[in-house]
């Protein structure tokens, strides 16, 4: 039985100005199509679809790389989850990129789908979202108009509205962590391979002997979108890593700062309950890989 | 919103006009009777519908046919050369590495790729190619034995 897919206009252009102009004429309500790994399902089950039209970019090739530079690390929007995984620059800068790269749907997946199109989709449990979040990242977005730069807290606090008609995704640019830096990763979800996690924490912890210099925490599939959780971080600053009743009364906290939402693999109460349990168990992680 | 579009299916240079809307396993199965190519979940879940396109497998229910243009598509009826079979499909066959047979395509086009990538792999390594294709008869077992066979028979051929 065929696939019925809605109708389009599919542009398919072949450079990232050749996509810039398409984007700047192409009437608002259009989708952009990078890995189709998301697309191609909403399509078919007609979820949130409105589009009329279709702008493939997954062929602007110039868009998949990953560079280091002075300072930062700056990977190309279309760079797919198989190649951040196998890049030797991420696994030795950024390893916690290639933490979730492992955790991401299969390898089928991973050769489609790309960091800018999880990134763009606005879901709350995407896993780069997160990483990006504690990794301070920026997002470069470019438009025939002009391009900006903007901190990775504003574009999740827009959700699906962080990329404007007219503009793409074009690179995503990450301070190079320092190197005494420890990281995690953790998703907690009902079935190992491709489903909704129950939540999701990135941590990163940055010790002075045996003080907390710098932690940050970011919980996903909790709320509506992937968020820091400053308040907390600001409380554990300055504490001892062996005073642990005292970071444990800020982490017993958190259950009461997030408002967490119903669906169908767990419920607000259990997601408030188990955010505790995990950023507990992200940052004693992060604290193993201080080093 | 139809697209003429021309590209390399199993080393041989095809032509097709297909709609915009039709997916790259919509037009193998159906304008092309490539249909090794199974259509299980339709949801990039299952790996049944696994094609290998300029050498990475892919789910070819997740791609559109006209994001083809231009590229090298391969699928398991492009592995059998003057009906001698492939290594890969030689060693599913001898360990039985399929009961029911319709997730054995999607396997092989996995197994293939990863054996192109990594001609020795570990069993661990095997698993984790492997993570996207399910197969609800086997229990696994002989399917990781086939694809460590096919590894045996891939070397002993050089």
């Amino acid at each position: 039985m065929l696939t019925l897919l809605p109708k389009f206009e599919y542009y398919s252009p072949r450079t990232l100005e050749e996509a810039l102009e398409i984007l700047d004429k192409v009437k608002p309500g259009y989708r952009v199509l990078a890995g189709g790994t998301d697309l191609l399902l909403e399509m078919k089950h007609k979820i949130r679809y409105p589009a009329h039209a279709i702008v493939d970019v997954s062929r602007l090739n110039e868009l998949r790389y990953v560079r280091e530079k002075d300072g930062y690390i700056a990977i190309g929007s279309l760079t797919s989850i198989e190649d951040l995984k196998n890049s030797s620059i991420i696994r030795r800068h950024l390893p916690i990129l290639v933490e979730v790269a492992t955790e991401f749907g299969t390898w089928q997946i991973r050769n489609m789908a790309t960091i800018g199109g999880n990134v763009c989709n606005g879901s709350s449990s995407a896993d780069y979202p997160l990483t990006l979040l504690i990794l301070d990242a920026e997002l470069h977005i470019q438009s025939l108009k002009g391009e900006r730069l903007v901190k990775s807290e504003l574009f999740f606090n827009e959700g699906k509205a962080a990329v404007k008609p007219g503009e793409l995704l074009t690179e995503i640019i990450i301070p190079k962590p320092p190197s005494k830096v420890g990281t995690s990763f953790l998703k907690y979800e009902g079935r190992k391979v491709s489903s909704i996690p129950i939540l999701n924490t990135a941590c990163l912890l940055e010790l002075e002997d045996i003080f907390i210099k710098d932690v940050r925490i970011a919980l996903g599939a909790v709320e509506q979108l992937p968020r820091r959780l400053k308040p907390v971080e600001e409380k554990l600053k300055g504490l001892s890593i062996r005073d642990k009743d005292r970071v444990d009364s800020v982490l017993r906290t958190i259950p009461s700062l997030i408002n967490p939402r119903t669906g169908v693999v767990a419920s607000a109460e259990y997601r408030r309950a188990m955010s505790y349990i995990f950023v507990k168990r992200g940052l004693s992680q992060a604290l193993e890989r201080c080093s | 919103m139809e697209k003429r579009i021309e590209f390399i299916l199993n080393g041989k240079k095809t032509e097709c006009i297909v709609p915009c809307n039709m997916t790259l396993l919509d037009m193998l199965r159906t304008k092309l009777r490539t249909i090794s190519v199974k259509k299980g979940c339709d949801s990039g879940d299952c790996g049944s519908c696994t094609v290998v396109v300029n050498s990475e497998p892919i789910c070819s229910c997740l791609m559109l046919a006209v994001q083809v243009d231009g590229k090298n598509v391969m699928t398991l009826e492009g592995l059998t050369l003057e009906g001698k079979l492939h290594p890969v499909q030689q060693a599913f066959l001898e360990n039985h590495g399929m009961q029911c047979g319709i997730c054995t395509p999607g396997f092989i086009m996995t197994a293939f790729s990863l054996l192109q990538k990594n001609p020795t792999p570990t069993v661990e390594a095997i698993r984790e190619a492997l993570e996207g294709n399910l197969c609800r008869c086997t229990g696994y077992a002989q399917i990781v034995e086939s694809v460590m066979k096919a590894s045996k028979l891939m070397s002993m051929k050089l």
